[in-house]
């Protein structure tokens, strides 16, 4: 079963099979509900409807993260695509996945990806991307980047739960 | 030829250490490999990888590199592959999160295979 911070993984996932060099997902937690937007630069060939079971270009057996998504945000959900980037917006209940967000986070930065995720709460926001974990040594794919990361994220969700 | 400034050898010397970590990460000797796609994650497979993170990290696992790959299907999942020198390729199958904690311990950390845990990996789907 997907919580709602794995529609997030799907996206990514999604992004990287598309080839996009740059991820940028914003991520609104408001009044018991997720809001989120995923942005690449990968190259797509959109089908007429994307969220139907089975659609997808990768072949036989594929095809059914963006249904996924269109099932968990009882279709509150878009796909579209102007200028070279793919924006993906959809809208699910907030059923405490993100409560811990080491937890929802660690399988979007353990994967080899140019991802920046921007969560926002009651006003004010945080910022995560693989930059900044590099830099920090917190890459959580190995005992020393998993310590830090697991140090990191909790720092910062406090920050924009305190204000 | 121009002498080097205390602060040029202290960039060389950061650029360096960089360079090392990166092929240190790539040396490592166990390689964890999580399946992730979407009927990974539909089984488990989210709370199979914070598992076996949580548990590299815990028992200071610092020849172990984690990485994730897409879909294990038709295989039982969450699928866990584990790759090391001693070993080989050692696939498990069905990695809920008491069987993440064993291959940590057992595997990972004491070089055994857990054998009740291991299937045949089939053909993944393209």
């Amino acid at each position: 079963m997907h919580d709602t911070a794995s529609l997030l993984l799907e996206a990514a996932y999604n992004s990287v099979e598309a080839g996009a060099d740059e991820i940028r997902m914003l991520v609104v937690l408001e009044d018991g509900r997720v809001d989120a937007r995923v942005e690449d630069d990968g190259s797509y060939a959109l089908s007429q409807d994307p969220f139907q079971d089975g659609t997808t270009t990768k072949g036989e057996g594929r095809g059914h993260g963006l249904h996924i998504i269109f099932e968990r945000s009882e279709g509150r959900c878009r796909l579209t695509r102007g200028d070279g980037i793919t924006v993906l917006e959809f809208s699910a209940g907030d059923d405490g996945s993100f409560d811990r967000l080491d937890e929802a986070l660690l399988p979007l930065f353990s994967m080899d990806a140019c991802i920046t995720v921007t969560i926002r709460k009651d006003g004010r926001e945080t910022t995560v991307s693989r930059t900044l974990l590099e830099e920090r040594d917190a890459v959580p794919d190995r005992a020393v980047g998993i310590r830090r990361f697991r140090t990191l994220i909790p720092s910062l969700a406090k920050e924009i739960s305190n204000g | 030829m121009a002498k080097l400034s205390l602060s040029d050898l202290h960039a060389i010397r950061e650029r360096e250490e960089k360079n090392l970590k990166k092929r240190d990460i790539h040396g490592r000797q166990i390689h964890v490999v999580v399946a992730m796609g979407t009927s990974g994650i539909d089984k488990g497979a989210k709370l199979t990888l914070n598992t076996i993170a949580d548990d590299v990290e815990k028992l200071g696992l610092d020849n172990v590199i984690i990485t994730q790959t897409g879909s294990a299907a038709p295989n039982p999942e969450p699928v866990v592959e584990v790759y090391s020198p001693a070993s080989g390729l050692v696939v498990y199958g069905s990695v809920d999160k008491d069987a993440a904690h064993r291959i940590a311990e057992e595997h990972l950390k004491d070089g055994r295979i857990v054998e009740d845990l291991r299937i045949e990996l089939k053909g993944k789907e393209q």
